[in-house]
């Protein structure tokens, strides 16, 4: 099993100020890189970053491009993902971003992970897309856009939703015939949509060891049976996302680190918004403990005590105002862990950074989980591999995974 | 949870639906493969009304139970009439279809339970 970071670039707003302070920004930019500096030093071997627009302290990651670049400069392995690049192409035209991806893999000596998506409502809407589109959108974008960084010339294209001329689109990444392809999978369609794609699903649906097992399985016997990949090179693999405190004991990680995911969640569940005037922290901050957990479904209209949200979106959000299993100790991470190891999970990705959690927290908890949680882990990898192996016996498409 | 596949969808009019769904996506036939997908979905939304919620509610990311893809293809139903589909395009996508085909599956697996 791998182990990443994924960043979002929360920032919560002050509680004694309607708006950030002038360097709070610029304090969360600095800090996000010297994690990801540290996570490289520590043996991490992924960071994903979101691309998100207008979603205030829930996301200040709208050129993850420029981050990704800037930790590509202080990093010497870790593979640098984007979680996701929003692929229509009212946001981003299909070929600045084969010219980006191709340029930031040749920054970083060839350590791009090109991750794709539709981007959310407030998003889309933002930038005048119509949402029943973003689909569609999403997969013409995706398909030319690959083609872009492997086609000499790029043939062109003429479609629903975008169209090019021949043009020769350079540069070409340092990845042939290009990098690993992900999408964002937070629902079981779109896990099953990835490896019919030959495509890494990035799962973030905060997916029990349990589902993910049985996800996984079904999704190696389409990468098998169903598979018409998108691109040239298919990138089987499986993510989860968790939200990771490690501490010497689990009181510690609890009180450190509880807090955060349950803002993480809140600001995740956030609908409606008055955008600049909105305070979510102060909101947050009024809420008990309980409607701290339960708020977002409460607004749909369910009364959740112990029963989980039926629908896999609100579920999501439910799991992510909780402790979950990566909030402890290192013996009881290391216990979860196993869980997901035995349902063959590829790389764990974990939420470090989120609420207002602190920098020095950050940096203490990635140092504990790597010393004492990922060897353990990281000696049985290979096994994995091997496992692996056999899942793609028979597979004839070229695999460019970095699993 | 238990993973919802073709052949267990017990009804055989859906089942053949569902199947002529998945040929049809793999042959990148995508209309004709979400006109399959929403015909059995139609069908079960006749036999269980409350299983799929058609339409979700501006400004909130999601609704409880399952809510009907927001993708172009819409289903109109006024009290005592039948159900009618609406195509808002001539021309979906291949991702667009694969989604209609798992979520008829999975709600049929979910009527099944």
């Amino acid at each position: 099993m791998r182990f990443g970071l994924f960043y979002e670039l929360q920032l919560p707003k002050p509680l004694d100020s309607e708006q950030w302070h002038s360097d709070d920004e610029y304090r969360l930019i600095q800090e996000t890189l010297e994690q990801i500096e540290f996570a490289d030093k520590l043996g991490f071997d992924y960071v994903f970053e979101v691309e998100h627009d207008f979603l205030e302290e829930y996301a200040h990651s709208s050129a993850p491009e420029v981050v990704l670049a800037a930790a590509s400069q202080r990093t010497q392995h870790i593979r640098l993902g984007h979680g996701i690049i929003h692929m229509p192409p009212t946001f981003n035209h299909p070929i600045r971003v084969a010219e980006r991806i191709a340029t930031l893999d040749l920054v970083s000596n060839g350590r791009v992970e090109f991750g794709t998506g539709e981007g959310g409502d407030i998003e889309n809407t933002g930038f005048g897309i119509d949402v029943t589109q973003k689909k569609a959108m999403w997969e013409e974008a995706t398909r030319e856009c690959v083609k872009m960084m492997t086609q000499v010339p790029y043939a062109g294209y003429a479609g629903p939703y975008f169209q090019v001329p021949e043009r020769n689109v350079i540069p070409k990444p340092r990845q042939r015939p290009h990098p690993p392809l992900w999408v964002a999978a937070s629902r079981r369609e779109t896990i099953f949509l990835a490896a019919r794609f030959g495509m890494g699903a990035l799962g973030f649906g905060f997916e029990t060891p349990e589902e993910a097992r049985e996800r996984i399985e079904h999704y190696w016997e389409l990468v098998r049976e169903e598979c018409m990949p998108i691109g040239e090179a298919i990138n089987p693999a499986v993510t989860a996302l968790g939200s990771l405190m490690c501490c010497p004991t689990n009181d510690e990680a609890i009180a450190k680190g509880v807090s955060g995911a349950q803002m993480f969640g809140f600001l995740l569940g956030r609908g409606q918004r008055n955008y600049g005037r909105d305070h979510f922290h102060r909101q947050f901050a009024s809420l008990s403990e309980d409607e701290r957990m339960t708020q977002y479904a409460r607004r749909q209209g369910l009364q959740v005590v112990d029963d989980e949200p039926e629908d896999e979106s609100i579920r999501a959000l439910y799991r992510a105002s909780r402790r979950g299993g990566f909030i402890g100790s290192p013996e009881f991470i290391r216990e979860t862990i196993r869980k997901y190891e035995a349902a063959h999970i590829d790389l764990l990705l974990f939420i470090a950074q989120c609420g207002n959690r602190r920098h020095e927290d950050i940096m203490a908890s990635l140092e504990l989980f790597a010393k004492d949680v990922m060897p353990e882990f990281q000696e049985r990898h290979k096994q994995h591999q091997k496992w692996r192996e056999q899942q793609l016996d028979g597979v004839a498409f070229p695999v460019n995974a970095t699993i | 949870m238990v993973m919802a596949k073709l052949e267990q969808i017990e009804d055989e009019t859906l089942r053949t639906l569902l199947r002529e769904a998945r040929s049809a996506f793999l042959d990148r036939q995508a209309v004709t493969s979400i006109q399959k997908s929403v015909e059995a979905l139609l069908l079960l939304m006749q036999q269980q009304p409350d299983l799929i919620q058609l339409k979700r509610t501006p400004g909130v990311a999601a609704r409880v139970g399952r809510v009907w893809p927001n993708l172009g293809v819409k289903v109109e139903q006024e009290q005592g009439q039948p159900a009618r589909v609406v195509y808002d395009r001539d021309m979906y996508s291949l991702s667009e279809a694969i989604t209609f085909y798992e979520f008829a599956l999975e709600s049929l697996m979910a009527a099944q339970r």
